[in-house]
């Protein structure tokens, strides 16, 4: 009786909880709105390149954010060492999903682009390079943590392989351009300042609108694991 | 008994002898890396019918072919303590550092063994000119560290989990792969006629780097895969 009435309080505190909207949840509407009519009606296309230019205010944030991912599952992975909570793991995957998800649509995106500017789907440029190895690294993640039943176990191991990964994937970064690929085909920032500026706001504002839906996805995620924990527990 | 401070060293070298007399009594890991290794130079060799290959090729040739066969048999050093059960008895006996030095050791040695070997077919079966066989050398000594480093750390981290097989290249390549392009780049320049040091010197600055950087990691992250269950 007891038990069934705390489950009850909880869940009305969930419900409470997932009803609330924070107010940076809120203002993720105006960003998103404001960067896709930005990028698609405000900034000017950049010189020598057609339409295609406004691909880029998608594609480099999605790439920004797969990254950023990395980072941030890399800064949990080290947090479940230190600490060896479940949360932190919990967090440590959710955010290394998200970033396969967004390394995912930023190739996707990208190499849309290359077809129609470069011909090819795919060149091997550093940054196509960079990022496939991205993909492979979380690739590797997620088939290690699909490997190992035990959750305490396989939230050490896959932390200790995001930790060693994290001193790959720089060094990657450093070689590729230098030793593998003979010309870098992959567009610069354009030099003219006032259409800089331009291209500058809106990659800024799109940037920031893509990193709190990463913030808010990773949330709701975590939670979602969270969820499925207790449950499992429960029975 | 030595305390396990003053053992580190001492660990090591203990854990060393250990894998190599259980090697020699056995040669599982050993006869996979060679065969693999000369079956494969031989399908090569069979292909290129007496041809030599220009540098680019062969470079590529011989690290794919060091590459497979690392990962056919540099995984034996750390699965097989678990197929056999006696995991528990090393964690129990050993620092956790000592255990990593000394398989790290075995697994150097094993790949110094093949890549002596395959260096001498590459050049006998291929008929692979090497003008500068010094910078090759150090290539191959630089090389060993640099692959043995991250298929030992994988190889702990696999022989935890289920499915090693296929996991350990899987977890293995992303980390090999900084590594294996600067190896092939030098090979490249080691096997063209007009190598000069000057060229390799950004080759072996980074590969230095990047497996010291993943030595210090390894070492201090390595604990954490050997006490987990």
């Amino acid at each position: 009786m007891g038990v069934s009435v705390s489950r009850g309080a909880v869940a009305a505190k969930a419900q409470a909880r997932g009803v609330r909207l924070s107010w940076w949840k809120l203002l993720l509407l105006p960003l998103m709105l404001g960067s896709i009519a930005a990028g698609f009606l405000w900034a000017p296309r950049v010189g020598g390149l057609g339409d295609e230019t406004y691909v880029m205010y998608f594609h480099v944030p999605m790439a920004w954010v797969g990254g950023l991912a990395y980072l941030v599952s890399a800064f949990y992975a080290i947090k479940y060492l230190a600490r060896r909570r479940l949360a932190d793991d919990t967090l440590s995957a959710a955010s290394a999903e998200l970033g396969l998800l967004f390394t995912f649509l930023a190739t996707v995106t990208g190499a849309l682009w290359a077809r129609s500017k470069w011909g090819a789907y795919w060149n091997w440029d550093p940054k196509q390079t960079s990022i496939f190895l991205l993909m492979l690294t979380y690739g590797a993640y997620f088939m290690l943590r699909s490997a190992v039943p035990d959750p305490d176990r396989r939230a050490t191991l896959s932390a200790v392989y995001a930790l060693l990964a994290a001193v790959a994937v720089p060094f990657l970064m450093l070689i590729i351009p230098r030793f593998v690929v003979v010309s870098a085909l992959h567009p610069s920032p354009v030099v003219d300042r006032e259409v800089n500026r331009k291209i500058g706001m809106v990659l800024m504002g799109s940037n920031l609108a893509f990193t709190v839906l990463y913030v808010w996805m990773l949330q709701l995620r975590a939670r979602l694991q969270s969820v499925a924990i207790r449950k499992e527990s429960v029975l | 008994m030595a305390t396990l401070s003053s053992g580190w060293a001492e660990g090591a070298v203990a854990v060393l002898a250990k894998e190599l007399r259980t090697e020699l009594r056995g040669k599982v890991a050993l006869s996979s890396l060679l065969l693999f290794s000369v079956t494969t130079l031989s399908v090569v060799s069979f292909t290129l019918a007496g041809v030599a290959p220009e540098a680019r090729v062969s470079a590529s040739f011989l690290w794919a072919i060091l590459l497979f066969a690392s990962l056919s048999g540099l995984s034996r050093a750390f699965v097989r303590e678990e197929e056999t059960g006696t995991a528990l008895a090393l964690r129990l006996s050993s620092h956790p550092q000592a255990v990593f030095l000394g398989k790290l050791l075995f697994n150097m040695a094993l790949l110094a063994v093949l890549e002596v070997l395959v260096a001498v077919l590459f050049t006998a079966m291929l008929g692979v000119r090497v003008p500068h066989p010094d910078m090759l050398v150090v290539l191959l000594v630089v090389g060993n560290a640099a692959v043995s480093l991250p298929t030992t750390l994988t190889a702990a981290i696999v022989s935890r989990a289920s499915a090693t097989g296929a996991l350990f290249g899987v977890l293995s390549f992303p980390l090999l792969l900084p590594p294996l392009i600067l190896l092939a780049k030098g090979s490249t320049v080691a096997l063209g006629a007009l190598a000069s040091w000057r060229e390799l010197i950004p080759v072996f600055r980074l590969l230095i780097s990047y497996t010291g950087a993943l030595f210090v990691v390894g070492l201090f992250l390595f604990e954490y895969i050997w006490r987990e269950g």
